[in-house]
């Protein structure tokens, strides 16, 4: 079993995507022994009426609800957004919700982000703040858009400390400054797709320890055999711990 | 056979811990990798590391020793590449002459420190035409800013194109590989490296596409990056396995002549 807590469905202004589709993503997920993945709309990176890019994504993954958790993307910059975040947990069945705080450029300290972290504790949703999409130094020149600082990153952890929180696309050198504040709140998590040095794993281990380690890839942008290999292969860990890694801490923490 | 054509004896500022090499080598060998390609432009300059400044000779040459002692240490595995800053013209081209001449270095390693279309460059340049080896240059086309001597990919098209008879390893496929791809199209010299970056569905597709698979060579920069994330480039790259084999290990040992 293998389970993915990081991946998006749909296109990216600035390249064409290989894979871009449910039908796609499955493909490339059945290559490589996924068998379940969060997912949300890539698409509302860039949409300013994010719902329209939640209802497409739903409809395209009702069908294969075995193989998806949806999330939705919420901005909370945006006017009408607790009708969006109500509808999505009410209509379209999401688990947890997705924020890309830099690209729809709200501050995580002020304003609607805070109502709708705390609707989110309430409901007993996930969420997963993505740090960054992809390395900063190959942004396209129309959006070059900074990573979530840790500064921003601490203080909602320590402002809602019931809040189950996952951080995607996040690198070890960020680990590193966050490591106390992880360690000492049961409900923060790490994604493993940004992770890279050599035998990073074991880095990240001995950082945050290992229950709060997920398994994610970052689909469609990396290649899912990058953290395959990392978690597989490429650590001094026993199998249980790399069990942990793979699916056992993402059951428990989805109540799958 | 696998090779990995970019690594380092160590990443950051500090002198070459054994333990890390040893650490690099024992996990490639977990990837079935038979050699590594080693340089190391990373100076003795605590807290600052080699972006902090640019090596002088005598830290070049303290560079270069460590990457003696690795390759004394595993004679099979490990080949060096000599690391020079070309700001000192006369003591980079002495310090190239005896690492390939003394200790028998198979490449030329230029980092940031000056960009490689500069004429300082050139003597360098034309010494490894001499010896036959093949010039490994970091290179970046970076949104965020180039460092100041940060090569681009159209650097090395520029240099490429004044030094047909050169065998050029472009670092990092020019980080924006996109943009690194199209810079050196038309320079049948110029061989991009995948190291370094993340493991971006499509780089080595395009690459292959654009230059074919007999100028793309696999490289990792270990151990700043993990052997996991730079081999899934290739090894989940949808191309044919003979274009695998010749990025992985066939084209590097053509341009160094492995038997």
């Amino acid at each position: 079993m293998i389970i993915d807590v990081n991946i998006a469905s749909g296109n990216w202004p600035f390249r064409k995507l290989k894979y871009r589709n449910i039908s796609q993503l499955m493909n490339l997920m059945d290559k490589v022994s996924i068998d379940k993945c969060c997912i949300s709309s890539l698409n509302n990176v860039f949409y300013k009426d994010i719902q329209v890019g939640n209802e497409d994504l739903y409809k395209e993954v009702k069908e294969h609800s075995k193989r998806f958790i949806s999330f939705g993307v919420i901005n909370p910059s945006f006017p009408g957004w607790q009708e969006d975040f109500e509808s999505s947990y009410n209509k379209l069945g999401i688990k947890g919700i997705k924020l890309y705080p830099n690209y729809h450029q709200y501050d995580l300290k002020y304003g609607g982000i805070l109502t709708l972290l705390k609707k989110t504790t309430e409901y007993k949703l996930q969420v997963l703040i993505q740090i960054r999409i992809e390395d900063e130094r190959c942004h396209h020149w129309l959006t070059k858009v900074p990573p979530v600082s840790t500064a921003d990153i601490s203080f909602v952890i320590e402002k809602f400390p019931e809040l189950k929180i996952i951080l995607g696309g996040i690198k070890l050198g960020e680990v590193k400054k966050l490591r106390s504040i992880i360690k000492e709140n049961d409900f923060v998590f790490v994604e493993t797709s940004w992770i890279d040095s050599l035998n990073g794993i074991d880095k990240l281990v001995k950082m945050v320890g290992i229950s709060k380690i997920l398994f994610g890839t970052n689909m469609p942008f990396f290649y899912p055999q990058s953290n395959l290999s990392k978690v597989q292969i490429e650590n001094h860990l026993p199998k249980e711990d790399k069990e942990k890694i793979l699916y056992k801490n993402a059951q428990k923490l989805l109540s799958l | 056979m696998r090779i990995d054509a970019h690594t380092h004896s160590h990443v950051g500022s500090g002198r070459m811990k054994l333990e890390d090499l040893v650490e690099t080598v024992e996990t490639a060998k977990k990837f079935k990798i038979d050699k590594l390609c080693v340089s190391n432009p990373f100076i003795d300059n605590p807290g600052e590391g080699f972006r902090g400044g640019f090596p002088n000779p005598e830290q070049f040459r303290q560079a270069n020793e460590n990457v003696v002692n690795a390759m004394k240490k595993y004679p099979k595995i490990i080949i060096g590449y000599c690391y020079v800053n070309p700001c000192y013209p006369k003591e980079g081209l002495d310090e190239f002459k005896r690492c390939v001449q003394e200790y028998g270095m198979k490449g030329l390693k230029l980092e940031v420190g000056c960009r490689c279309s500069n004429p300082q460059v050139y003597p360098l340049i034309e010494k490894a035409i001499e010896f036959k080896v093949p010039i490994l240059q970091h290179c970046w086309h970076k949104a965020t800013g180039n460092y100041i001597g940060e090569s681009d990919p159209l650097d090395v098209a520029e240099l490429a194109k004044r030094y047909k008879e050169a065998t050029i390893q472009m670092a990092h496929t020019g980080g924006d590989w996109e943009y690194g791809i199209k810079a050196v199209r038309d320079c049948p010299n110029v061989f991009p490296d995948t190291s370094g970056g993340e493991p971006v569905i499509g780089m080595v597709e395009m690459a292959v596409k654009e230059l074919g698979a007999e100028r793309v060579i696999f490289g990792s920069d270990a151990p700043g990056r993990s052997f996991s994330t730079q081999l899934a480039k290739v090894l989940g790259a949808d191309i044919r396995k003979e274009e695998k084999d010749l990025i992985m290990g066939g084209n590097i040992a053509r341009i160094l002549k492995l038997e």
